[in-house]
């Protein structure tokens, strides 16, 4: 008995000291109880997005956030001296981050992996890293616009911020998972205590429609061509006119996505999408698809090209100011008539030509998959004089963005098929998921579209400046030269010139749209953006292996 | 008879403690692995991670330039086919 009570006593005891113990913990100091069942949240790994060959735009890394705890720390300025030739940052903020006051300080966030290992090597006492997730880009901004970046919101959380981070958001940022464990005096789970996982969704990649090769080709193009002009900003975009997948999307100037807190606001825009501009000449070939497909004019349909027109008391001329009498329609896009389009518009009648403009998708967004899409500006039908409806027949007076007139012109090329355009060809998590073309509507007929596309072939061969073009190869486009309205008058000194261009003629591979803005070289888009996009098109006839025609 | 029970309550008693303790330390050396694996996967997915990353580097145009400007390669590799085709189109110089 004596054995057993000995047994009985040091079970009591045992028990007692547990007892004494959860009394402690869960009464006395509940908020201990973090200590020992600690919750985390797993961080999903964000998507990345890849362009249609695979080759990775936007990637993931992981940077370090140096910290100290100062208390820790015995040598402050071998720290601080240390530190500074590893971090670049100077010496004496180094030290006025030693608070000795302070139980943790933050030194400088964005610390690289390699900085991190020197840093552990010094074997210094006080102080730790965090790890952080950042977005890399291999190329740098070749596509900043497009893919846009991660920033933080209020609350710290990473949120995609423009183009496809924006607008592909929530695909590319996974959900987040959760762990729930019980942890020892180490900080190791304890197997036969709390143990809850559920595991990240890690966001979805992304594979664009974009080529990296077209994308790089045409930047480098651009950013020439705009240093030649001297022009302020510019725009170019390459898309498949069948499709409407945007092959090349470039605006300048644009920013470096690692370092976009750098930045004003006003370069995140993607001109592309969001600024509006009048088309000018540009637009004239969408009006003469509209008369021809109302069989109310043709080709070769003659106009008697007299002299200026006058509209209620406004007087319109062609550019340069000189009238050849008889011409067809052609030779009118061919020389670019303003008062030969007045002609095609009248034909057409007020309601025919703002029923097309709108048909066309002007005035509505494209829904292209971008963050930032505006709507260009048409106004009510309501609020149009016959000024109005004249000066739209050759593209001013209207407001439409660069992604809206490369759809509508691709329209009229392509067999009349209006489709959507798109950046995003595939998403891919567990499942992938295909996007396809889609087909808005049917603008006008295929008989319509390939005579436009000899209307323009012939717009090249024979308009009034002569462009460099690879020979043996047929390109289809037009300039256009819009003046720039400032509170309600247009300033002739400032221009946006613009060319819109395809090749081949019978089964278009590709179009492009360059615009630039306020050019110096000259104002006109003939001798400043056709000569980019004639830069472009050498080079993709080549890559896409075009044959003659 | 009563302490032939005894005995076996007893030794059922010790057999208890010592498998509660065996379960126990066998439960602390699992947590360890655990949390050591933990920790591998995690260095693991940063190695990939770099690893990806120096792959896109050696692949992006900005690498590719880089060599470009020291080779010279800008001139060589420029197409003189585009605006003379004397072969595509089998017409003779």
């Amino acid at each position: 008995m004596t054995k057993l009570r000995l047994l009985l006593v040091c079970f009591l005891g045992v028990f007692c000291i547990i007892i004494l113990r959860l009394f402690f913990i869960q009464v006395l100091h509940p908020d201990l109880q973090h200590d020992y069942l600690s919750t985390r949240k797993l961080q999903p790994e964000r998507g990345k997005i890849y362009d249609r060959n695979g080759q990775p735009i936007v990637m993931n890394q992981i940077l370090y956030h140096l910290f100290f705890e100062p208390k820790l720390i015995t040598d402050k300025d071998k720290t601080a001296l240390s530190l500074s030739k590893i971090i670049k940052m100077d010496e004496a903020s180094i030290s006025a981050r030693i608070d000795q006051t302070k139980t943790w300080t933050s030194v400088r966030g964005s610390v690289s992996k390699v900085d991190r290992d020197a840093i552990l090597k010094l074997n210094l006492p006080g102080m730790g890293f965090d790890e952080q997730w950042s977005r890399y880009y291999p190329d740098a901004s070749i596509a900043a616009h497009l893919a846009g970046f991660v920033g933080k919101d209020e609350e710290g959380i990473d949120v995609g911020r423009s183009g496809v981070e924006g607008f592909y958001d929530k695909d590319l940022g996974g959900l987040p998972g959760l762990i729930r464990s019980d942890l020892d005096l180490q900080g190791k789970p304890i197997f036969l205590g709390t143990q809850e996982r559920i595991d990240p969704e890690n966001g979805r990649d992304i594979y664009l429609t974009i080529d990296k090769s077209v994308q790089m080709l045409v930047k480098e193009k651009l950013l020439a061509g705009l240093e030649k002009t001297g022009a302020k900003e510019g725009c170019a975009i390459i898309a498949n006119p069948a499709t409407m997948e945007i092959i090349a999307l470039s605006c300048l100037p644009d920013y470096d996505p690692t370092t976009y807190y750098d930045f004003s606001n006003s370069v995140f825009r993607d001109a592309a999408i969001s600024d509006s501009y009048e088309p000018g000449s540009t637009f004239k070939p969408l009006v003469m698809a509209a008369g021809i497909e109302a069989g109310l004019i043709k080709p070769d349909s003659i106009y008697d090209e007299t002299g200026p027109v006058k509209i209620g008391e406004y007087t319109i001329r062609t550019w340069n100011n000189t009238y050849e009498g008889k011409i067809t329609l052609t030779r009118a896009l061919e020389k670019s008539s303003n008062v030969a389009m007045v002609y095609v518009g009248s034909k057409l009648g007020n309601i025919r030509l703002y029923d097309s403009i709108l048909k066309y998708g002007f005035g509505k967004e494209t829904n292209i998959d971008l963050e930032g899409e505006a709507a260009g500006n048409i106004r009510p039908k309501g609020d149009w004089y016959p000024i109005d409806y004249a000066t739209a027949t050759f593209g001013q007076g209207i407001a439409v963005t660069p992604i809206q007139m490369i759809t509508a012109f691709s329209s009229i090329i392509n067999g009349g098929k209006l489709m959507k355009p798109y950046v995003v060809k595939e998403l891919r998590g567990e499942k992938i998921q295909k996007i396809d073309p889609i087909l808005i509507k049917q603008i006008v007929g295929t008989k319509t579209s390939d005579l436009i596309k000899q209307m323009l072939l012939s717009t090249i061969e024979n308009g009034e400046t002569k462009f460099l073009k690879p020979k043996g190869y047929q390109i289809g486009g037009k300039t256009g030269t819009a003046q720039i309205p400032i509170e309600g008058h247009y300033d002739a000194t400032k221009t946006i010139a613009s060319f819109i261009g395809f090749s081949p003629i019978k089964n278009p591979q590709f179009i492009g749209l360059v615009i630039i803005k306020e050019p110096k070289s000259s104002q006109w888009g003939s001798e400043t953006a056709a000569p980019i996009f004639f830069e472009i098109a050498k080079d993709l006839i080549v890559y896409y292996n075009i044959a003659p025609e | 008879m009563k302490q032939y029970y005894r005995e076996i309550i007893f030794g059922i008693f010790i057999l208890a403690v010592v498998g509660n303790i065996t379960i126990f330390i066998s439960s602390m050396k699992l947590s360890t692995e655990i949390h050591a694996f933990e920790q591998k996967t995690i260095v693991l997915k940063q190695e990939n991670m770099e690893l990806e990353k120096e792959m896109a580097d050696s692949e992006s145009f900005l690498h590719a330039k880089e060599y470009q400007l020291k080779w010279g390669f800008e001139r060589s590799t420029r197409p003189v086919y585009v605006s003379d085709l004397p072969i595509a189109l089998n017409t003779k110089r």
